[in-house]
């Protein structure tokens, strides 16, 4: 297990030297001079002169590279031109709200998605599995701002039950938290619900049709023990890494329902900075998008050795 | 050579035929040419002119002028929803152009040249995989600027991983087939081993990816719209018009269904073309009904 996770850390290494060529080279793209950018339109020579030297343009682009990555490693991202805020620390101001966010709509997701795959993958061609199979189908075209706006309009317009937007701290009032997160923490889920539904319903039914199933059901176990306690478990497998491919599309959606429900989290810290062309600032937050999902993957890797003792061998 | 090209065409007929068979997906492609022919001919079709500004009518209800009502400029929704969908339809169009575009070539590259070649593309693009597709776009519109052309731009690039692991993969399972040694042994030059030989068997997955990305693509563009970074007004997408909507969400509710629900069908018909055509290609291992 020690052996696998240092073997795993050590080949996410190349694959993050790669992400922070690609972050850093966000600002190469930029057509044109970025300082002149930066600056904006009322600027003198003067002032694009100043903004080229506090950036640090005036050196080789190895040299800027060099430096942005030392300070990356060491936890520091830079200063925001537009806040002049550090980056990193404004990202961990926002970074709870978008934790949140995302580990309420994982949750909301992944319980529905599974209920449901069950009910429709042992029953499979009944009534329920095709519902099942069409509303999922369905699920995963619909826009995630779109549910979210309807669910706007029908409980916090319409009815008032739930507040329309903004956040509030767990540690200040855990109820106000869960109230102020349900109805974003529902758009954002439901796709994931439409695709763990999709996908724990055709691994299912694919276990049930397996030996060892047939061999248990001979031994006399009863239907739920069978579903429970050994096909459950294989099927778990194609799940959880379709939970962890979620996570990546999730903190990207994000950014659009925390817009819908004015979240304060990092979705909306990387839309202020397209505007005002905050490199240091977009740069940081794609940085620490990619350093998250690849942590993430890592885990879910690891969490296939408890669910499928083979990959311990290989 | 015409002997070597047979299996090929006579797979192609089979795909065609169990293509056209499968239901769901022929709903698929008949909506998928509706709208396009619908976006097409929307000066012919549609009643008002889509930027007609008439603030006497501002957010009316459907009626028999206006079949989904007025927006708060007053302005057709009916009308404008038809322009919209053409450019949602074209910017989702030009999406997969510049996700095959890139990802096409480095695929058949990596899997052909092999080596340095593959190892480094084969990292780069698990490196642009692993960063979140919107929050990368946005980074991408940062260094471009706004706009319609600069997002989808920058989605087309945050997706061509998907053709390039495609493109490799369907290359490497060909390259040491028979027929290509043999090709290669008669003399055949790369390009016309490649172009004829290894390609053709590459296309049909490719297609199916094209397909699944247009619902990706489509849904990428309605959300970077709604954002604001997208399309720029005066000109329309379906995400755009929702963007609006939901301005008005609390005065007129129903203004966000119109093209909310095109977004959704239009992205389901591309996801039902794309499962169609993998499950009319067989060579899959098909998901148990």
């Amino acid at each position: 297990m020690t052996g696998m996770l240092v073997r795993r850390l050590a080949g996410a290494v190349p694959l993050l030297a790669i992400i922070t060529l690609i972050v850093f080279s966000l600002v190469l793209i930029v057509p044109g001079d970025p300082a002149v950018l930066v600056a904006g339109d009322t600027a003198t020579p003067a002032d694009i002169a100043a903004v080229r030297e506090s950036l640090g343009l005036n050196d080789p682009i190895w040299e800027q590279y060099g430096r942005w990555l030392a300070g990356a490693v060491q936890g520091d991202l830079g200063t925001s031109i537009y806040s002049s805020e550090s980056v990193t620390s404004a990202i961990l101001t926002a970074l709870p709200v978008t934790a949140s966010l995302t580990f309420m709509a994982l949750l909301v997701g992944t319980v529905t998605g599974l209920i449901a795959g069950v009910i429709a993958g042992i029953r499979p061609d009944t009534w329920i599995d095709r519902l099942v199979t069409t509303v999922t189908s369905v699920g995963v075209a619909v826009p995630h701002f779109w549910i979210a706006m309807v669910l706007l309009a029908i409980f916090s317009f319409r009815y008032d039950w739930l507040p329309f937007g903004g956040y509030v701290p767990f540690t200040e009032s855990p109820y106000e938290w869960f109230r102020h997160l349900i109805l974003p923490a529902l758009a954002l889920g439901a796709s994931v619900a439409a695709e763990i539904a999709r996908q724990s319903r055709a691994s299912l039914t694919t276990a049930l049709t397996q030996d060892y199933i047939r061999t248990a059901e001979a031994n006399g176990l009863s239907r739920f023990d069978i579903v429970a306690r050994h096909a459950m478990k294989n099927a778990a497998v194609p799940v959880v890494t379709v939970l962890g491919l979620q996570f990546n599309r999730l903190f990207g959606s994000a950014v659009v329902i925390e817009q819908v429900f004015s979240l304060p989290g990092i979705g909306r810290l990387s839309l202020q900075s397209v505007f005002v062309r905050d490199f240091p600032m977009i740069q940081g937050i794609v940085l620490f998008a990619a350093v998250t999902v690849v942590l993430t993957s890592l885990l879910v890797d690891l969490s296939y050795t408890y669910l499928n003792p083979r990959v311990r061998q290989a | 050579m015409t002997a070597l090209a047979e299996p090929t065409v006579r797979r192609r007929q089979t795909f065609l035929r169990r293509f056209s068979r499968d239901r769901l997906a022929m709903v698929g492609v008949a909506w998928v040419v509706l709208v396009l022919a619908v976006g097409l001919l929307a000066p012919l079709i549609a009643p008002y002119d889509p930027d007609e500004v008439g603030l006497l009518n501002r957010l009316q209800p459907p009626s028999g002028a206006h079949w989904m009502g007025t927006d708060d400029l007053g302005r057709d929704i009916f009308s404008r929803l038809l322009y919209a969908g053409r450019v949602s339809m074209l910017a989702a169009l030009f999406t997969v152009a510049v996700s095959v575009a890139v990802g096409l070539p480095t695929g058949v590259i990596a899997a052909y040249a092999g080596g340095a070649w593959d190892y480094f593309l084969g990292r780069f693009n698990d490196a642009v995989m692993s960063i979140p597709p919107l929050i990368l776009a946005l980074g991408i519109v940062t260094a471009l600027g706004p706009g319609l052309m600069t997002a989808m731009f920058g989605v087309g690039l945050v997706y061509s991983p998907r053709i390039f692991r495609i493109a490799r993969g369907s290359i490497l399972n060909v390259k040491d087939e028979t027929y290509i040694e043999a090709s290669i042994a008669i003399g055949g030059s790369n390009a016309r081993v490649l172009w004829r030989h290894a390609f053709p068997n590459a296309l049909n997955p490719i297609l199916v990816q094209i397909s699944l990305m247009g619902g990706f693509a489509l849904l990428a563009e309605a959300s970077l719209s709604f954002l604001g970074v997208g399309v720029q007004p005066p000109q329309a997408s379906w995400g755009s018009m929702l963007g609006r909507a939901f301005r008005e969400l609390n005065r007129n509710p129903t203004m966000i269904l119109y093209p909310g629900v095109a977004i959704a069908l239009t992205a389901l018909a591309f996801n039902l073309i794309g499962d169609g055509m993998r499950d009319a290609l067989g060579n899959e291992k098909r998901q148990a009904r």
